[in-house]
């Protein structure tokens, strides 16, 4: 066990701890769940730690698709339904150094996709953060919108492409 | 599934609202098609930004003990190497860094636009020399690495502690009226009775532009609405928790934008 990396995990607590538990909030209405959540994704990302290749990404983009997803299952559990396999290895991301410059990144990089979300008319958003923060499948979209299923698509793709387009200038692909 | 089904599917996908079967059908179609593997990564990608759209709320303290206690008590997956440790400065870091391929370079969140940023890097960079840790930081990193910060700004500035001692940076977009605030070096305060406040000085007269997040080992970063047509200034004062309509004390941070 190295101790260098657990002051890493303790710093990467510090400054994503917030964000953490902001997000695993947002979706599970739920302190003490979110609190098991953050718990969990840390413990993850400190078990997965040695595998993170440092050059190929960000280790608080992998704490975030952790915590999302530990969520959402989290949800779904409550409801009786089926957990997910994480979609993505950490191989995906890469670690941080929990730098200043980087904290400032990630608080412009928020500040971007609020503003590419606000881009996204009002019934592709919400179809969009129902599948997000509330972990729907499209048919379950569409039946809580009363609207047909090929409506829900489109307004996943499109929104999700206006989001796209809003963000390629200032993100490199 | 075939390419147009799947291209039609993309945004479910990305946002994992497929339903089971579905799922197992898109999977079998991106191992066979590398156009829409591609595509539904970078779908993936964009929905997972989502996730900085959720407010940042605050954890139970008792929360940060439980998730250290939990980490002590767990084996790390076959440790080859301890990437995360750089976190954490060590001797030597600079020489063992490798410098980042095509692949990684690509993947930097902001644009560089080679017209723009070398302009507003060579500024960041006359302003960064000699600030102390930023300086450091200049050392050890390229010049693309450090634009990534200026790119689309306007101007950059040194935020000075006790009138001269560099504490860090303001990087103004005057596009959008916005700053950006990263300190560096600043103490932490007793949350209980105070707090730092960011102002907008023009005139002699101030005006909030919110608080500044508790810094973590000195740094602190915060993204305020700021016009430098209206203000030439930013302030950072020690006020009690909840912040001030004016300032009740000296400020300890300055920056001229």
């Amino acid at each position: 066990m190295q101790q260098g990396d657990q002051e890493a995990v303790a710093l990467l607590y510090e400054r994503y701890g917030g964000a953490a538990y902001g997000l695993a909030y947002r979706i599970t209405s739920d302190g003490s769940a979110a609190e098991d959540v953050v718990q969990d994704a840390f413990v993850s990302l400190w078990k997965q730690a040695p595998r993170f290749d440092p050059e190929r990404g960000q280790v608080r983009s992998w704490l975030m698709t952790i915590v999302h997803h530990r969520a959402i299952d989290a949800v779904r559990r409550r409801k009786g339904r089926n957990e997910r396999a994480l979609p993505e290895g950490p191989e995906e991301f890469v670690a941080t150094r929990g730098r200043p410059e980087e904290l400032a990144e990630w608080t412009l990089e928020a500040e971007a996709v609020r503003e590419a979300v606000r881009q996204v008319p009002d019934e592709q958003r919400r179809t969009i953060e129902m599948a997000y923060f509330e972990g729907l499948t499209h048919v379950e979209i569409a039946e809580r919108m009363a609207v047909p299923l090929g409506t829900v698509k489109s307004r996943l793709r499109i929104g999700l492409e206006k989001m796209r387009a809003y963000l390629r200038p200032r993100v490199v692909e | 599934m075939n390419c147009e089904e799947a291209e039609d599917l993309l945004g479910a996908w990305a946002l994992d609202a497929l339903t089971d079967d579905e799922r197992g059908e898109m999977a079998a179609h991106l191992r066979s098609c590398a156009r829409h593997a591609a595509a539904a990564a970078d779908w993936r990608a964009t929905a997972a930004r989502l996730a900085a759209t959720a407010d940042v709320v605050a954890p139970p303290p008792a929360l940060r003990s439980r998730v250290l206690q939990a980490i002590a008590a767990t084996p790390q997956d076959g440790v080859a190497r301890p990437v995360l440790a750089g976190a954490i400065p060590r001797a030597g870091d600079q020489q063992r860094r490798r410098p980042p391929p095509v692949a990684a370079a690509r993947r930097r969140f902001f644009e560089l636009r080679p017209a723009a940023w070398a302009a507003v890097a060579a500024v960041l960079v006359a302003a960064v020399i000699g600030l102390g840790a930023w300086n450091a930081v200049l050392q050890r990193r390229s010049g693309a690495d450090v634009g990534r910060l200026a790119t689309r700004a306007s101007s950059v500035s040194a935020l000075r502690m006790n009138g001269t001692q560099n504490a860090g940076v303001v990087v103004y977009y005057a596009n959008e009226k916005k700053a950006l605030i990263v300190t560096d070096g600043l103490p932490a305060l007793n949350a209980a009775t105070q707090t730092y406040q960011l102002w907008a000085i023009s005139g002699g007269r101030a005006r909030s532009l919110g608080l500044l997040p508790a810094p973590v080992g000195g740094s602190s970063v915060a993204v305020v609405p700021f016009d430098a047509g209206s203000a030439q200034r930013i302030a950072v004062t020690v006020e009690p928790p909840g912040g001030s309509a004016q300032p009740t004390t000296p400020p300890v941070l300055v920056a001229d934008v």
